[in-house]
């Protein structure tokens, strides 16, 4: 009785070797594994009998939905295209001959190439839609065109229109997405009305320093160059500067006062503005460097002297600018070091 | 072996295109509203100074007026759930003037409009209807009316 | 008497810096679409009590809701911009309570930097709406205003009221398009801006304490806007002091955000006539941000006297809407008294913050530029800082 047993217990573990083994076992395995989501298990058991799931379309496709699901996008594209070369390539070939207008249903209605395209098509537009600044830019083509072309493909095999216009309007989001990143550069020119206060010192034979202050009022015109994208706008610009100013003393033991005092000056650097708020108002802040000189009259050249009488000075500004159009209305406050007062200046851009 | 993408030679339509639509609505006593979007779906055909479009539509939800609560409002108004899309079809236009059928929460209403070419790419049509055309119900909110009167701008790609 | 005739004088002389409570309008809110005031407040010309619609508003587009919760509906929080957070339970009876308390730094950074903290204003107001349409409306404020800082620590300040109503009326709205008030109220003049001490409201004298009883006749429609104001003074004043006269104030609609407007006003008490005329411009550009811009020039001319002092000033001011609940405002003024060749310019970067409805905090930096033949003197900075509680 012990050896009957024994018997059959040893042929039915063969039998069931030998069952686990055949490519319906594998496919159901398969499918088992897809319905639990246990996508590595697909990919497991295919690896292992690649041999013999390789040359089976239904197990191809089921590795492909594995793939998918895991976001391995390149892999179930490959995985598409062997379905399509290796079992509906004469189809394949023959829609890929046939113009539109002309395409006949019975080419493809006894394959799933409509399923496969879409599917091509999808996942070309996921991959295109993840690509960032880090991919290759032949990278970023390559899945653009497949998409395009898969999607071409699809609707030539009368893929539902609704699911592929939503794939169309992926891509298209995608591409405006980008562009709105891409720098792009103006030139620009600048008129603005400006106000500072400058420091100055008399200086008498012994050293004594008389504190002055000068406060000028004028214009600046200028221009630039600017890079910006949908978020951020950089530029560098300078403008030239003619004021007016009065000058006095703020020691009131020493009398000096003029008026109408001509001021020249420069300014340049760069800048940067924030355009997260909206397209139109960006805040931003500007680092100039000033160089100022000034027609101050010396009251006596044989007692007195000027100190700062020309010189390059550094700051900080906050500015604002709206924009309609090409035309921008810019406000810029600030201080330049070491002047005790303000610099502000309220004045117009145009864009080239 | 590679698949030959041949494709490119193929009819490929890229239909992706970016049309706008501002809805301009009046409150009473004073102000106004605007809700957005540019997510207008569609394609115009061009055919010298014609222009023709079977169905350009947009999704209700899509329409934004800036605050969330109005957002809520305005939706609810419109009944996006029961009418997701607002659509506007049969569109013929020429020569600055132009006709179609609006549909708004499934009621139908023929209109007319005017347009402009605002480059040779962009169109902008200007269609006057009123909320009661379709059947659309007075709304206040805290005292604050809409009035009948809407004016919808539309600008499309060609 | 809360305006003496020291104050009168004063105000002939030369520009008188209050820092003055402000006033509760918001014309820069059309950048949100509402190009008139009608629509948030009980006043047509803005001020005063806001209406269930402009707490709504403020609740769910203005104020952040950075601490709410991230599941309470907005509905929610509109219904609770009601008074004590609450929808109103009947239909006549609005009331509002109101704080603004601002601690200012004036000549900030300086060796004679003084630091205050003032009560600018503390009211209880109270509406009663009957009638079809709520088409009778009745309105009273009363409240603490502080005794006018030019006047404070001199003997004038204790004969001035701290407790007092700065607006009461009784309005009638036939219909949308037109409406009249009569009692006290602000003169409808210029473009009412939430900054008393700015240039375009103590220059024409229309600062917190420039109410007047008269009557104001408004007109309302899409395209256009005007208002037109009889009054006879403060009748708390003392009849020498009180400033009759007429306003006007008239904005058309250009593009439904853009408002171009003039105005202008005649009066004139036993001591000075005063004459005022202004442009202006409102913009809403996108997404809440807006533009102001307002000119004006204002004649005064002493009784006593055929010398009369004019005055130019003008203001820009841009208010972006960072995002919900925060705004950055800038400020640029200018004025000049035409009796010297000096004049004086204000730059004023400030930022607003609703953290959430029923309050508002500000801090304004000033910056004060005093252009002169004479002299060339340091800039002015002040720092102001304020609170804005409302129920």
């Amino acid at each position: 009785m012990m050896k009957i047993k024994l018997t059959l217990l040893t042929f039915i573990i063969s039998f069931s070797a030998i069952a686990a083994n055949t490519p319906l076992d594998n496919l159901k395995l398969m499918q088992l594994y897809l319905d639990k989501n246990q996508l590595e298990k697909v990919e497991d058991l295919y690896d292992e009998n690649e041999e013999i799931l390789g040359k089976n379309w239904m197990a191809l496709e089921r590795l492909a939905i594995s793939f998918e699901r895991r976001e391995k996008f390149k892999e179930a594209i490959e995985t598409y295209r062997k379905i399509i070369v290796n079992f509906n390539k004469e189809a394949h070939e023959k829609i890929l001959a046939t113009s539109a207008s002309k395409m006949d249903s019975s080419y493809y209605d006894k394959t799933k190439l409509q399923l496969y395209y879409y599917k091509l098509a999808f996942l070309n537009t996921q991959l295109f839609s993840k690509t960032n600044s880090y991919t290759p830019g032949n990278d970023r083509s390559k899945y653009k065109k497949n998409a395009e072309g898969f999607i071409g493909l699809a609707r030539k095999v009368k893929v539902d229109e609704g699911d592929l216009k939503l794939l169309e309007d992926l891509l298209q989001e995608k591409i405006n997405s980008d562009e709105r990143m891409t720098y792009k550069s103006h030139y620009y020119a600048s008129l603005d009305f400006i106000s500072w206060q400058d420091r100055l010192y008399l200086v008498n034979t012994s050293g004594v320093k008389t504190n002055l202050l000068s406060t000028a009022i004028g214009t600046c015109i200028g221009g630039g160059k600017k890079w910006e994208n949908v978020n951020f706008e950089f530029d560098l610009e300078g403008c030239f500067a003619v004021l007016t100013a009065t000058i006095s003393s703020e020691d009131r033991t020493v009398k000096y006062q003029q008026s109408s005092v001509a001021v020249k000056g420069f300014v340049a650097g760069p800048g940067m503005y924030f355009k997260t708020f909206s397209d139109n108002v960006l805040l931003g802040v500007h680092v100039p460097v000033k160089y100022r000189q000034g027609d101050w009259t010396n009251p006596d050249e044989t007692q007195y002297r000027f100190e700062r009488e020309k010189t390059y000075e550094a700051g900080y500004f906050l500015q604002s600018k709206i924009k309609i159009k090409n035309v921008s209305l810019r406000t810029r406050l600030g201080k330049v070091f070491p002047n005790p007062g303000s610099l502000w200046s309220i004045g117009l851009l145009y864009d080239f | 072996m590679k698949i030959i993408i041949a494709v490119m030679a193929s009819a490929l339509m890229m239909n992706a295109y970016a049309h706008e639509v501002t809805v301009k609505v009046a409150l009473s006593p004073a102000g106004s509203f605007e809700a957005k979007s540019d997510k207008v779906k569609g394609e115009v055909k061009k055919d010298g100074a014609k222009f023709t479009a079977e169905n350009l539509w947009v999704k209700t939800d899509e329409l934004k007026t800036g605050i969330d609560l109005r957002d809520e409002h305005f939706h609810k108004h419109l009944a996006s759930d029961k009418f997701p899309k607002i659509t506007f079809t049969k569109v013929m236009a020429a020569d600055g003037k132009g006709t179609g059928t609006l549909t708004v929460d499934d009621v139908k209403k023929d209109v007319s409009f005017t347009y402009t070419m605002k480059s040779p790419t962009k169109l902008e049509a200007t269609i006057n209807v009123k909320n009661s055309d379709f059947k659309l119900k007075e709304e206040n909110y805290m005292g604050i009316g809409v009035k009948d009167d809407v004016v919808i701008v539309a600008i499309i790609d060609v | 008497m809360f305006k003496s005739k020291s104050l009168i004088i004063m105000s002939l002389i030369g520009a008188c810096q209050f820092f003055s409570p402000k006033a509760e309008a918001y014309p820069n809110f059309i950048g949100h679409g509402y190009n008139s005031c009608i629509t948030c407040h009980y006043n047509p010309f803005g001020n005063g009590p806001i209406n269930d619609y402009g707490r709504a508003f403020s609740a769910t587009a203005v104020s952040s809701r950075g601490f709410y919760d991230d599941n309470k509906p907005e509905e929610l929080i509109s219904q609770e911009s009601g008074f004590l957070f609450k929808q109103p339970e009947n239909k006549h009876f609005r009331p509002q309570l109101s704080y603004r308390g601002m601690l200012l730094k004036q000549n900030f950074g300086e060796v004679k930097e003084t630091t205050d903290y003032i009560h600018m204003q503390a009211d209880l107001s109270l509406v009663g709406l009957f009638g079809e349409n709520d088409k009778y409306i009745a309105e009273v404020t009363f409240g603490y205003a502080p005794v006018p800082r030019a006047l404070q620590n001199t003997p004038q300040a204790d004969s001035i009221k701290t407790y007092r109503t700065r607006e009461h009326y009784l309005g009638y709205r036939p219909n949308q398009t037109w409406g009249i008030y009569a009692g006290l109220m602000d003169k409808t003049f210029g473009v009412r801006l939430v900054e008393h001490t700015s240039y375009s409201r103590t220059t024409p004298q229309l600062t917190m304490d420039d109410q007047s009883h008269g009557v104001v006749i408004h007109y309302n429609t899409p395209s256009f806007e005007g208002g037109l104001n009889a009054f006879v003074g403060n009748l708390t004043q003392d009849v020498d002091l009180r400033m009759k006269g007429f306003a006007g104030t008239f904005e058309y609609t250009l593009l439904e955000k853009n408002r171009v407007g003039l105005s202008v006003m005649k009066e004139g008490n036993d001591y000075v006539d005063q004459t005022a005329y202004a442009a202006h411009i409102r913009s809403g550009l996108d997404h809440g941000t807006s533009i102001i811009f307002e000119v004006g020039r204002v004649e005064k001319t002493p009784k006593t006297s055929s010398l009369s002092k004019t005055e130019y000033y003008s203001i820009f001011q841009n208010e972006i809407r960072a995002t919900r609940g925060v705004y950055f405002l800038n400020s640029i003024e200018y004025y000049k008294n035409a009796v010297d060749k000096s004049y004086r310019v204000r730059f004023g970067p400030s930022v607003s913050y609703f953290p959430r409805s029923k309050i508002e905090l500000r801090v304004d930096l000033n910056n004060t530029r005093n252009f002169s033949q004479e002299s060339s003197v340091k800039d002015r900075w002040d720092l102001l800082a304020q609170i804005h509680l409302w129920l």
